[in-house]
This record gives structure tokens, C-alpha cells and sequence, in this order.
């Protein structure tokens, strides 16, 4: 790090964001230690971090290789996510019905968006840059955006995720409780896009990490995993990361938008975690697993730690911090903490449930700081309703 | 002479559009040129393509079952779109606003079943009597379906029972027996000690509003029930009342009936009716205090827009002043809501007063007529939700 922080230094001022950038992402995939998951995320990480397919400004072409499973006798073959199918029937709700006619000004600081210590503008100040209160509100601003971009962006996601999940499960009572799930997944795009496209008035791109998720598993053939990257992984930190918003926001709009998405999320994770237990559990070789185990640890940690607001940071302060100053600022401000590791809240008990918590991975997960959500409960003992009087 | 192609320009040809966006972007990131960090936004129709938002404070209703009363009345049962019960009381009645060719229209319609007796639990049932010429009343006839969704205020009004009275009469001309209805479920299952007497008066026997449901409820409750029907065009062989409920028939059917002990009268119907029962009732020595009034009216006069454009209003709700602009196609009270300040409000047409504020500085215009009394007006009171600023307003709500 050091070493690469020096070399960095000698390049001309101009190219060292980019170098320093790409120095980052060497070390991620550095530090990846089965092969087999390097060769899973490392394609997907190229396109993502060298060539930034997401930011290209034009729609993105992904190949997707999965087996549609048909059965033409239409077998009720899991009676949980037959009972998950009815409840999403009857908990659908209309984008529309949302109160739109709210007024929005995410600039009056009677009605923020999220708190004042969101950001650590203190330590902002140590670095040499002061905001006066105008910039602040506008900086917070930004991070909303940011955050509810990226929100969209991983729905989008899951939205063709769920697609394809629905086309290659192998039960039949899955396929039809999919077919809501892709439903639910169009509306949070409506809701989540009208929000950010009539309230907030920016879009941020998608983030380079988050990309490489959505991209290494829509461009994975096996079912399993593309069940896991978006129902357990994507779903459950978006979760997490709803959850904190929806307890921060004092804008009321906002607020009743991620009630709603809340609910339809749970019965997604839960979906996930009825799906995958008992493939990983009975019908995998114990390589196939820990395969498993140690790509959903890289995708945690790459979320964890490389999931960083750059966008904002380049927008901002591509000229006045280092990455780094700006990498220690999102680390320690009190309201990104908190979002970066409640995302993690719904997450680890789900990974356990699913047998992905084996004792060969434990260690990594306690180093990582992330064991003291292990003794959660995981989806399928939440409802809806739980999760939200959880956030309470 | 023809003109060649640079090599370069060919050998880029060569290669597909997508590699060549991807080296762009890597020389562009080395050159100090990142992409950009965002889009602005604002300018998708998709929002927009969908049904309009709801008007500030009302909720989406969703019509669940239409079913048809008489040839020129239909009863409409609506729910709530996220499923939540609809809280009234029997007699209060709810607003509904309607867009039609651009123009948003509200009307008052009753509930015409107590919530005890909704079907589904939750859902309320209107009643609409197409008025010639009504052209909310007539859309509502004609056009409304299964399906629709309408932006709903209210339950608003005071048209409703207090205590237990001894004998309740009900007199009720047309479609004012709806609210009457609601009262005499609710009475019948929920005072038992209360006797209800029910004085409709219509045109013809084809024009009797819930001739059904009314007959029922005698069956059901005799002796505690009493139905008189008065038509002023009957049928040969009709054992009911004759003639127009005025003063005087009104008087014969009362003297009819055998009267015990205190009585509250409740009545609804056409203005010449009501003024006629009144003075009847007056005659008789009944004190004014136990005659209870429902008048339907929908404002005669709409305020254009104010002429200045946007003007500002102060309103001081709950202790707080909210600063607030009165847009030029807004109600001081649409915009307020709009807005944020959490004004108080019900029916938003005039007719029940809940958004009484007084006027402390400026100048607002209202629709006519309105149910603010000669007193209040000359107290400086104005309904929000038909006034319109006309100069930079102070408004305070009664603390109350």
C-alpha cells in the first residue's frame, strides 16, 4: 500500500486519481484467495473497475448463460414458497398510490433527508476543507442521491435477476412466487427512479463495485449463484441499507416509499433463503460449497469496504482530497458507518441459515469485524411487519 | 478526385464501437477526464404517463362495486387502495373530487350504510342521485366502473346523533333519505331503547331511493321501526302519503304517527322542502335545538385565479407560522398543503367549516355560498379551502 501510495505520488497530478484507482482494484483481486472465485468475479471486475462499462453514458450488454427450466406438469413441489407466492399476491401495492404530491426541498434543514452527522464535517475540516451550512445541506444532499441511485441501480439488478432466477429454478412453486418478485422488483425501479428523477432531480452512476457484482453473476451460468449474489447478497445489504434510511429520513415521502420496499424485500431474502438451503445442504459437493462460502465472503468485504460514495468523492473533492482522506472520512463519519455496517445486519444470519457460515470461514468474517451479527434472525423468521418494528 | 480515407479512420472501423469505448474510457480516466459523476434528471415522462397524483390531503378510493339504486341513482362502494378502513360516522358525508376535462369538480355524497353494516368491512357505500344538468352526478350515473380510483376527502359534518333520544324522526325528500339511511341502521342496531320513525317523501314510486332495504328494516324491527312513504304522483291503489312533503302534508303525516316522549327530528332533502318541514316543525313547538339540518350545495361560483400570480400567506397552525406561496391555480389550502403546513381540513368545498382560519391582515376571495355564518364573516373567518389570496394574507387558526 505504502509502495503503491509513493508510486502514485510520481505520477503527474492529473493521471493519479486513475492510477490510484486501478492500484486499488489490483489489490482487491490481490487479496482473493481461492482461484475459483478469482476467475468467477475477476472477468466481471475488469469490465467494471479498468473499463467502467457502467459510467460509459450507454446501455450495457451483458451475455447471460443460464438453462430456462421448464416442467410441463406443474408440480406443487414447496409448499413455503407456495405460501410465500400468496402472501406477495396479496401484499402488491401501486407505485402511484405513494404520496407524490409531497413537495421535496432537500435544502430545508427542518426536513432533512439524513442527519447532520452523516457526514463528519469536523474531520472534513481537519483536511482543510470547511463547508459553510448551505454546502453541507448540499453535500448530504448529494449522499442521498447518491445512496438512492445506487438503490435504483442494484433494483434494476434484480429486477433481470429475478427474470432469469424465475426461468432456471427448479421448482415449479418457486417459478410462480418469481413471477411476483419480478413485479416487485419493476415497481421499486418506478418508485426508487420517480423519487430520484422528480424529487432530487440527480442521478449518480452506478458504482464501480456495485457493478461488478450485478455483472459477475448475471453473466453466471449456475442458478445458485446467480440466487445468491442478488436474493442473499444484493438484497439482504440493500435491506440493511434501506433500513437505515428509512429510520434517518425526516422527509416523509421518502419515508413511506421505503416502508413499502422494506416489506416486498423481506419476503425476497426469505424467498432466497428457502431456495438455497437445502441445495447447498444436500446437493452440492462440500467444494462446491466452500467455493460458494468464500465468493459471498469476497462480495461482503468488496461491499464493505469498496462501497465508498467515489461518485460523490469526485464530484466533490476530486481536487482537494486524496482517495485516501476521503476513503478515512466515509470510514469514520458516524451516519456511513452506520450504513456500512447495518447492511450487514440482515446479511450474516442469512448466510448462516443457508450453510454458508461453515467454521473454515468464521475467522475471516470475525477479522472483518462483521461476526456480531451472526446471532440475528434470518429472513424466514421475519415478517414484513417485524423487520420495520425492528428499525423502531 | 476521389477523396481517401485516413488509416486511421479505417483501422478504427476495424475494431467494434464497444472496444473502442472502453479504451476511451482508459486513456480518458489517465488524461485527468473521469466520466461524469452523475446525470441531472427531471425530465422523463414516465412519471408524469401515469393517472395524476392525488389532490393534497385527499386519499385514493378505489370502486369495488357499483350497483344501481333507481333508473337516475346509483350507489357506489368504495375502499381504500392500501386497504385501510374508512373511519365515519352515520349521517357525516365525504367529498368527492373528479376530473373532468381538465377541470377538478367536488361533490358531497353521504354514506348511505353505517360502518357496522359495510360490505366489505372497511369500505363505505355512497349514494349519488343524478341532478339534471350535474355534470359530476351525471359522470357518476353513466360512467363510474368497478376499478376506478377517485381522490376522496372527508367524513365531514355534524348531521349525526348524539346520546340516545327517545324517538328519532327522520324526514328525508329524494336522495336526503341516504344520510337518513345510515342513521336509522345504526339507530335501530345500536339504541335499543330509541324508536325511529322514517317520513321519505319522493315523486314517484320508481324514484324511491332503497324502497328495499327500507322495507327490510321494518320487518326486522316492528314496533320499533316506523316507515311512511308520501309520493306526490302515486300509483292507483297506494296506501302511503300523497302529496309534496311541505308544511302542511308534512303536519298530516306527523299527526298521524303516535309521538311518545322527546323527539330529535334529523332532515335532508331539496332546499324548499327543508324550509317548509322547519316551519312546520316550529309550529308544532318543537324547539329549534332538536331539529337537525343536512344541506347540500356545491359552490356556485368558482374564484378565478387570483390576478397577481403567486402571493405569499403566513398561516399560524398549532402555535407555528408557516411561510407559504398561494399559487395562482391553488386554494390557500391546496397550497399550504402542498407545501408542508399541517393545516386542518375536511370536506375542501365549503361545507363544513374545518378549515375555519381568521383572517389577521390582507385580502382573500371565496366561492359562494359557503356554510361560514353572517357572524363568523363578520369576525373575519375564512374557509381555506375555497379562498384564494388576492394579497399577502395572516391567517391564524382558532386554537381550539
Amino acid at each position: 500500500m505504502m509502495f503503491n501510495e509513493r508510486l502514485v505520488n510520481l505520477l503527474p497530478g492529473r493521471m493519479r486519481n486513475q492510477v490510484a484507482q486501478w492500484f486499488e482494484a489490483a489489490e482487491i483481486f490481490g487479496e482473493m484467495r481461492d482461484p475459483k472465485v478469482l476467475a468467477a468475479i475477476g472477468p466481471a471486475g475488469v469490465r467494471g473497475l479498468l473499463l467502467q462499462r457502467g459510467k460509459q453514458g450507454v446501455p450495457t450488454q451483458m451475455p447471460a448463460a443460464h438453462q430456462a427450466h421448464f416442467d410441463w406438469r406443474y408440480p406443487h413441489d414447496n409448499a413455503e414458497m407456495a405460501s410465500l407466492y400468496r402472501r406477495a399476491k396479496e401484499g402488491q401495492w401501486n407505485g402511484d398510490s405513494l404520496p407524490w404530491h409531497t413537495d421535496v426541498d432537500p435544502f430545508n434543514p427542518e426536513v432533512p433527508l439524513i442527519p447532520a452527522d452523516f457526514i463528519d464535517t469536523a474531520k472534513l475540516a481537519s483536511f482543510g476543507v470547511r463547508l459553510d451550512a448551505r454546502e453541507e445541506l448540499r453535500l448530504r444532499y448529494s449522499l442521498t442521491a447518491w445512496m438512492l441511485s445506487q438503490f435504483l441501480h442494484g433494483e434494476q439488478g434484480a429486477l433481470f435477476a429475478a427474470a432469469q432466477v424465475t426461468e432456471a429454478v427448479q421448482f415449479f412453486d418457486g417459478k410462480m412466487y418469481g413471477s411476483t418478485q419480478v413485479m416487485d422488483e419493476g415497481r421499486h425501479v418506478e418508485v426508487f427512479h420517480r423519487y430520484i428523477d422528480t424529487k432530487l432531480n440527480k442521478l449518480y452512476q452506478i458504482n464501480d463495485n456495485l457493478y461488478v457484482v450485478i455483472d459477475s453473476l448475471m453473466t453466471d451460468g449456475r442458478w445458485d449463484m446467480k440466487f445468491l449474489g442478488m436474493q442473499i447478497m444484493v438484497e439482504g445489504l440493500a435491506l440493511g441499507a434501506f433500513g437505515v434510511i428509512y429510520k434517518q429520513t425526516k422527509e416523509p415521502l421518502l419515508k413511506e416509499l421505503l416502508r413499502n420496499v422494506i416489506q416486498d424485500e423481506a419476503r425476497h431474502v426469505h424467498y432466497g433463503v428457502v431456495a438455497l438451503r437445502e441445495q447447498f445442504r444436500d446437493h452440492l459437493t462440500e467444494r462446491e460449497r466452500s467455493e460458494r462460502e468464500d465468493w459471498a465472503y469476497e462480495v461482503a468485504l468488496l461491499m464493505r469496504n469498496r462501497f465508498m460514495a467515489f461518485e460523490v468523492y469526485d464530484e466533490w473533492f476530486a481536487h482537494r482530497l486524496t482517495r485516501a482522506q476521503w476513503r478515512e472520512l466515509v470510514s469514520t463519519s458516524p451516519g456511513m458507518m452506520d450504513f456500512r455496517h447495518v447492511m450487514f445486519v440482515r446479511l450474516i444470519p442469512n448466510l448462516r441459515e443457508i450453510g454458508l457460515m461453515s467454521p473454515r470461514i468464521v475467522p475471516h468474517y470475525e477479522r472483518a469485524g462483521l461476526m456480531r451479527y451472526y446471532h440475528g434472525r434470518s429472513a424466514d423468521q421475519l415478517t414484513g411487519e417485524q423487520l420495520l418494528a425492528d428499525l423502531h | 478526385m476521389v477523396k481517401r480515407t485516413p488509416w486511421i479512420e479505417r483501422a478504427k472501423g476495424l475494431v467494434p464501437a464497444r472496444w473502442r469505448r472502453d479504451a476511451r474510457m482508459v486513456l480518458d480516466g489517465l488524461a485527468g477526464r473521469p466520466p461524469p459523476p452523475y446525470w441531472s434528471t427531471g425530465t422523463s415522462s414516465r412519471a408524469e404517463a401515469p393517472g395524476p397524483s392525488p389532490l393534497p390531503g385527499a386519499r385514493s378510493l378505489r370502486v369495488a362495486a357499483v350497483t344501481r339504486e333507481t333508473p337516475d341513482a346509483v350507489s357506489l362502494t368504495l375502499v381504500d387502495l392500501r386497504g385501510e378502513a374508512i373511519v365515519y360516522r352515520p349521517g357525516q358525508f365525504f367529498t368527492l373530487a373528479l376530473r373532468l376535462n381538465g377541470e377538478v369538480l367536488r361533490r358531497a355524497y353521504s354514506a348511505s350504510l353505517p360502518m357496522s353494516e359495510a360490505s366489505p368491512p372497511g369500505s363505505v357505500r355512497v349514494t349519488i342521485k343524478r341532478v339534471a344538468g350535474g355534470r359530476v352526478s351525471q359522470h357518476l350515473n353513466e360512467r363510474a366502473g368497478a376499478g376506478d380510483v377517485i381522490d376522496v376527502f372527508g367524513p365531514s359534518g355534524s348531521f349525526v346523533v348524539e346520546g340516545a333520544p327517545a324517538t328519532l324522526v327522520l324526514i328525508g325528500g329524494g336522495s336526503g333519505a341516504t344520510p337518513l339511511l345510515a342513521i336509522a341502521y345504526d339507530a335501530l342496531a345500536r339504541l335499543p331503547d330509541t324508536r325511529v320513525v322514517f317520513l321519505v317523501g319522493n315523486r314517484s314510486t320508481g324514484d324511491i331511493l332503497f324502497c328495499d332495504e327500507l322495507a327490510a328494516l321494518a320487518d326486522r324491527h316492528p314496533g320499533r321501526f316506523v316507515l311512511r312513504h308520501v309520493l306526490s304522483h302515486p300509483p292507483a291503489e297506494w296506501g302511503g302519503g300523497v302529496g309534496m312533503l311541505d308544511a302542511e302534508t308534512t303536519a298530516r303525516e306527523l299527526d298521524a304517527l303516535s309521538m311518545e316522549g322527546p323527539a330529535e327530528y334529523f332532515v335532508c332533502g331539496p332546499g324548499a322542502m327543508m324550509d317548509a318541514v322547519r316551519g312546520c316543525l316550529l309550529g308544532r313547538a318543537v324547539e329549534a335545538g332538536n331539529i337537525r339540518e343536512e344541506r347540500f350545495s356545491s359552490p356556485v361560483h368558482t374564484a378565478a385565479e387570483q390576478p397577481g400570480g403567486d402571493v405569499a400567506v403566513t398561516a399560524t397552525v398549532g402555535g407555528r407560522s408557516y411561510a407559504v406561496v398561494n399559487r395562482a391555480h391553488e386554494t390557500v389550502l391546496e397550497s399550504a398543503l402542498r407545501q408542508g403546513a399541517p393545516m386542518a381540513f375536511s370536506c375542501t368545498m365549503g361545507g363544513c367549516g374545518a378549515c375555519r382560519m381568521k383572517l389577521r391582515e390582507g385580502a382573500m376571495t371565496m366561492e359562494e355560498p359557503n356554510c361560514l355564518s353572517a357572524d363568523e364573516r363578520a369576525q373575519g373567518y375564512v374557509l381555506t379551502c375555497i379562498g384564494r389570496a388576492t394579497r399577502a394574507c395572516v391567517l391564524e387558526a382558532d386554537p381550539s
